[in-house]
């Protein structure tokens, strides 16, 4: 290493400045001036973390969120050099830091996930899509779906409620998030538990929607008739809506 | 290769842009961490404006100067970018902005020393060397000097000599540095090695106490920094021009208005010499 470590340490302070905001006398430096540096960085980090988690912001109170970005920024090395990545790492932090505790706001952790979640599914790598068939039987055939999706599970209703309404509401929810293949917009879908797992076969599984739908009746003790005439209107919707994008062209499944 | 007046590509104003028939810039700029490992809607745009105008890229996040290891598995990212982009010219802030490894997104001034010098000019030659492609190094704009034993022109100077990279000349973070640490801004940018000069970039920023500049690319460019910009040209081989518009970003028009008037001193400072030069031949 050709820096000299007294070079280094010196780096080293002022950047230790800008996350703490600490007082610092660094050699040579004009003290009256270094606050900017604190002003701009910290700016950074704050207005990038208010952009990505908006729900949250309004969640908390200024003061509670103020800590966390405090707390954030001087303790956790941020590691990525995009700065569009870099709000996961705030909700790995705050869920590793137990927030959610502190504040005694049990929803906090699904809340920012459900924020960043919509971030990463509208930004990020496009997948790959197999060739798939517009017409088929949506019984039968094996469904292509758009590949930037999650199938989240919630404690409290983050999607649909806010702030201490959501500690009233405890209870199981499903959401389907995903990103549409036209738009690139993001869509959220609420599911009753018996269509979660429906979609959970579909998705992990590759089972066609009679199969699905079979499984979560034996699972759900549902009478399977009852089940798939209420299962059609919803893969029609998942078709209507953009999640399912058409049909396998290969062949279909027994 | 790419010559005239470019503008910055911002999410902001990035359908603008892409829409745009007439008056359009020559080239655009973007910063490759602003893009990379992104699909869906704002690929789509990329991929779009990369269609319809030359690129030049300006990264944020190499952070030339850190007293670290360089981070190759994002020098390799970077690499596979450009390989799909294509940019003219990748140029980069001699500055860091990652230290013990932590990123901290904005630019801190390397201490101008003799030692930094070698080291940031050994990463500079190893990025070079890894991506296969020169790069072009920016002034940076500085609130205060940190431990230095040079002055900056000097430590600049330097690097641009022992590391081989071209220099991408900030007309305004001169101008900015000139202002906040009182010295002459003609006599700066003369000590500097202007045939290394491969681009330039040129912007507003805002004065925050009476002695203070801060560099916020948010404001149009004042006349003082176009007289500058003018001065400069004149002593340099024509090289693209960048607006750079960050914050506060206005109508199209006045962004298109901007650009004309720094493409008519190109116009006339460089038209004159090529009359001149083909007059001498």
């Amino acid at each position: 290493m050709l820096l000299k470590k007294e070079t280094h340490n010196i780096q080293s302070k002022l950047a230790e400045y800008c996350k703490t905001g600490l007082d610092v006398t660094i050699e040579g430096a004009k003290q009256d001036r270094l606050h900017h540096y604190r002003r701009l960085t910290y700016n950074i980090i704050k207005g990038s973390l208010a952009t990505a988690y908006p729900i949250a912001v309004k969640t908390l109170s200024p003061e509670e969120w103020t800590k966390m970005v405090d707390d954030y920024y001087a303790n956790h090395k941020m590691q990525t050099p995009l700065v569009w990545k870099m709000p996961f790492e705030f909700y790995e932090y705050c869920v590793e830091q137990k927030y959610s505790e502190k504040y005694n706001r049990p929803y906090l952790d699904e809340l920012l996930y459900l924020e960043w979640i919509e971030i990463e599914l509208h930004t990020m790598e496009d997948m790959a899509i197999p060739i798939y068939k517009e017409e088929g039987d949506i019984l039968h055939d094996k469904l292509i779906v758009t590949p930037e999706h999650e199938l989240l599970a919630f404690e409290y209703p983050v999607h649909k409620f806010k702030g201490d309404e959501l500690i009233n509401n405890k209870g199981n929810y499903f959401v389907l998030i995903f990103r549409k293949h036209d738009s690139g917009a993001v869509r959220f879908i609420n599911l009753s538990a018996f269509f979660a797992l429906t979609l959970q076969s579909i998705i992990d599984e590759q089972t066609n929607f009679e199969t699905a739908v079979k499984k979560s009746s034996e699972a759900f003790g549902i009478d399977y008739n009852q089940a798939v005439q209420h299962g059609l209107a919803f893969a029609n919707d998942l078709v209507a809506q953009g999640f399912v994008l058409g049909f396998d062209i290969i062949d279909k499944q027994i | 290769m790419i010559s005239g007046v470019g503008l910055g590509f911002r999410r902001d104003i990035a359908k603008q842009i892409i829409a745009l028939e007439e008056n359009k810039p020559k080239f655009i700029e973007f910063a490759p961490e602003n893009w990379m490992q992104m699909g869906g809607y704002w690929r789509k745009k990329l991929n779009e404006a990369a269609e319809k105008y030359p690129i030049m890229c300006h990264g944020l996040s190499l952070s030339i100067g850190s007293p670290e290891d360089l981070d190759f598995e994002f020098l390799k990212e970077l690499k596979k970018f450009f390989d799909e982009f294509k940019p003219e010219v990748y140029s980069e802030h001699l500055s860091y902005s990652k230290c013990d490894n932590a990123h901290l997104y904005d630019l801190l001034p390397i201490p101008f020393r003799q030692d930094a010098i070698d080291h940031v000019s050994e990463r500079i030659r190893i990025v070079q060397d890894f991506l296969e492609r020169p790069i072009a190094i920016e002034n940076v704009s500085y609130y205060t000097a940190v431990a230095a034993e040079m002055d900056e022109a000097t430590f600049i100077s330097e690097i641009v000599e022992k590391s081989g990279c071209n220099l991408l000349l900030d007309v305004n973070n001169v101008y900015v540095n000139a202002f906040n640490h009182n010295y002459n801004a003609k006599e700066f940018i003369e000590e500097l090695p202007l045939d290394r000069v491969k681009y330039i970039h040129m912007a507003g920023h805002e004065q925050v106490s009476p002695d203070t500049i801060i560099d916020t690319h948010g404001q149009p460019i004042i006349d003082p920094v176009f007289d500058l910009f003018e001065w400069t040209i004149k002593r340099i081989a024509p090289v693209p021009i960048l607006l750079e518009r960050d914050f506060n970003i206005p109508q199209m028009k006045e962004l298109q208005a901007e650009i004309a008037r720094l493409q008519s001193i190109v116009d006339k400072v460089w038209a004159d010499e090529y009359v001149t030069e083909k007059r001498n031949t």
